[in-house]
């Protein structure tokens, strides 16, 4: 009987999570449209079963919050809609917290990573999520085209933004349409003119849904990082098995060797694939979180969503979060402007915010743009001129991605002192340092008046990277693979001096040179004129060229943390074993750029 | 034979601007129409390939002009030229029927870009 009622309240538990994530995301629509009929009958079914699960488990607060929620709806269905306001939202927001809360503290722990389910709603067709440029001319005007092209070739069932909302002007980068036969639309959407990309919503995100009842098993965190570095190991140690086996020559290993190697192989597949999480368990906040801190600071945002089906690691998810409510607050507080601000600047008067994920070449994009008013280079300057930062005569020099530089700087604020809300670019050092922690890169562009966009490319795993080897004097060294642009061979006649810095000519685009020996602190010997090798690299904002050692390929690298007292040298992420079981250190890009910027700024 | 554009504007300059851009593209400019009435006559008139639509135009509005214009000929292939700020009148622009949209001041690339998209539905 116990045993029974524990797995009673489990179930309650996490199916009333489900019900409550989606609450989070629906009253805001509801907020928007409150003459929205399917919804307001789906706010109040969701409060009218949370309140009969409650009831047959004797949780009386719980039943008397979700009957008193359901009350206060009333006024959505009566001729009372008048009285719908930001005030009584909040009271509704206020209840569901209590609940959450009230939850959280009944006796059966809930899985963390379940709840919330995927697919909106119904589970039927999924939507054709569309991303427009980030520079897109009148983003309303586009969704209009584009569904009027949809509309040629099939039928719509529901459009997100609704097309009311588009024609007010209300549309940031993102339309979501339900229709008929996505597939056959992709392609076309795909040529389309502003569109970036386009893709289908993954609806397998439902995990629970296993056949026959069964809901998978917990898994401790720790023994699966534990699985997951032993797996590591043993890719590294069959790909030095592999090397003695090809040394020896014996043909009679070859065969095993390959099944050994597959097996592998496919292990590390399926571990990397267990601890992968959708990025809607933090995306599906957001809108929450937006709404409240909007009305706090007398704001009106709206947040639009692109790609939260997209699946990282766990480990990255956890690491990525709190940068990403930062820069969300960031951009509430100091980017957008207050409804009448951004009438006189004939914006729209809700301020937009649009956080994206897409995945390229096996790494993970993140951007999260707003149309605030940006940030104006010429305050940067200046605040950066004040703290001593950067020489009177260099003010003019100075490209734009430099000064905005500036901004990533340990406690670079713009505002002069005292100001409690601080200026935008408090925090960034923070958050492109924990960025960097799980191995990735932060970018900023931005438009006076015009928004700012914040990318931050991330790896798919923090553990097994991808990377390019180079190698010097015998040794082997390696490059991530998330920075690597192209490689190829350099003579000396494109290479020049640009301001006493090497450079080379690629393209028609100058890149300063970093020579990998320089780099390394080793000596080596020119080989005349002959083609060095050359590794463009790209990061955050900047693209420069490593130039010298021997090309020795790339491969999956597991990475370890330095051990001590090594860990003390600037410039290595970690160290990893290759193919012939040597160590080799793994060069830590960023901060590579960044000792060349100040030993600029020194000179 | 050569696609055959009809410009509506009530700007003259804004007509020569596209007029010439066109042409430079090897586009024959048909006719051209300065409120919506007269584009509405004109369109009757000369059945051109494509027409470019101003909004805001005296007499009759640009938005009219297509409605009208999609009674006359449904295929009626319309490209909007329409000022930034309009965004809410170039959206109902497109439900009214036009194919595409063009936003003041424009790159001529912009312009036959949206041009060619067009005429290939």
């Amino acid at each position: 009987m116990e045993e029974q009622r524990k797995e009673y309240i489990k179930l309650f538990k996490e199916e009333s999570s489900d019900y409550l994530g989606k609450l989070n995301r629906i009253i805001i629509e509801l907020e928007k449209e409150p003459n929205n009929k399917k919804i307001t009958a789906e706010v109040y079914r969701i409060f009218h079963t949370l309140k009969g699960m409650a009831a047959s488990l004797g949780y009386t607060e719980i039943e008397t919050i979700s009957h008193d929620l359901e009350e206060k709806l009333e006024i959505f269905k009566d001729e009372e809609k008048e009285k719908v306001n930001a005030e009584v939202i909040d009271e509704v927001f206020k209840g569901i917290d209590r609940i959450e809360h009230l939850l959280a503290t009944l006796d059966t722990p809930v899985k963390i990573g379940e709840t919330e389910s995927g697919a909106e709603g119904s589970g039927s067709l999924p939507y054709v999520e569309i991303l427009l440029k980030e520079d897109v001319t009148l983003p309303a005007a586009r969704a209009a085209v584009i569904i009027q092209r949809i509309e040629e070739k099939t039928k719509i069932e529901d459009i997100n933004p609704s097309y009311e909302e588009i024609k007010s002007g209300n549309m940031g980068r993102v339309l979501k349409v339900r229709c008929t036969e996505p597939e056959k639309i992709i392609d076309l959407i795909a040529s389309m003119d502003e569109v970036e990309v386009v893709k289908l919503e993954d609806q397998k995100r439902d995990r629970k849904a296993l056949p026959g009842g069964i809901e998978g098993i917990r898994v401790n965190v720790n023994m699966m990082d534990r699985m997951q570095n032993l797996v590591g190991e043993l890719v590294v140690a069959t790909s030095q098995l592999s090397e003695i086996v090809r040394n020896f020559g014996e043909e009679k290993f070859e065969g095993v060797l390959e099944l050994h190697n597959r097996s592998v192989k496919e292990l590390q597949e399926v571990i990397t694939n267990i601890r992968l999480v959708p990025l809607s368990l933090i995306f599906n906040k957001f809108p929450r979180y937006v709404r409240d801190l909007g009305r706090k600071l007398g704001k009106e945002v709206n947040i639009e969503i692109f790609g939260a089906d997209i699946e990282v690691d766990r480990s990255l998810l956890e690491g990525i979060s709190d940068p990403l409510i930062h820069l969300i607050r960031n951009s509430i507080s100091h980017g957008i402007e207050t409804p009448e601000e951004r009438e006189k600047l004939n914006k729209y008067r809700v301020g937009k915010i649009t956080v994206s994920a897409k995945s390229i070449k096996g790494d993970i994009l993140i951007q999260i743009s707003d149309d605030g008013k940006g940030i104006d280079g010429k305050e940067v300057l200046l605040a950066a001129f004040k703290k001593g930062l950067v020489e009177e005569e260099e003010i003019e020099s100075l490209s734009k991605a430099e000064i905005l530089r500036f901004l990533f700087m340990p406690g670079f604020t713009t505002k002069e002192k005292a100001d409690k809300v601080s200026g935008r670019g408090v925090g960034l050092d923070v958050v492109r340092k924990l960025v960097r922690s799980v191995g990735g890169s932060v970018n900023i562009t931005t438009e006076k008046d015009g928004g700012t966009t914040i990318s931050m490319k991330l790896p798919l795993s923090m553990s097994i990277i991808k990377v390019y080897l180079l190698g010097l004097n015998n040794q082997l060294f390696a490059l991530p693979m998330t920075f690597v642009d192209e490689t190829l061979t350099v003579t000396k006649d494109s290479m020049s001096q640009l301001m006493g810095k090497e450079v080379m000519l690629l393209r028609r685009e100058i890149l300063p040179v970093y020579r990998l020996a320089d780099i390394l602190k080793q000596n080596y010997s020119s080989n005349g004129n002959q083609g060095a090798p050359c590794v463009v690299v790209e990061v955050e904002n900047d693209r420069f060229a490593i130039v010298g050692g021997t090309f020795r390929g790339s491969t999956e690298a597991l990475v370890k943390p330095l051990p001590s007292p090594i860990d003390k040298i600037k410039g290595y992420i970690g160290i990893t074993m290759i193919g012939n079981g040597k160590p080799c250190l793994i060069l830590d890009l960023p901060a590579l750029r960044y000792r060349r910027s100040y030993e600029n700024t020194g000179s | 034979m050569s696609v055959r554009i009809l410009v509506v504007d009530d700007a003259i300059f804004m007509r020569k601007m596209l007029a010439d851009i066109l042409q430079k593209s090897g586009y024959e400019i048909c006719d051209e129409a300065g409120n919506g009435s007269e584009a509405v006559q004109k369109y009757e008139k000369n059945h051109p390939d494509l027409v470019t639509m101003d909004i805001i135009m005296p007499d009759m509005s640009g938005i009219d002009a297509i409605k009208k214009i999609k009674e006359l000929d449904s295929e009626a292939k319309i490209v909007v030229v329409s000022a930034m700020g309009h965004q809410s009148l170039v959206v109902e622009a497109i439900q009214a029927g036009a194919k595409d949209y063009v936003v003041k001041p424009f790159q001529p690339s912009r312009v036959i870009e949206a041009v060619q998209r067009v005429l290939k539905l």
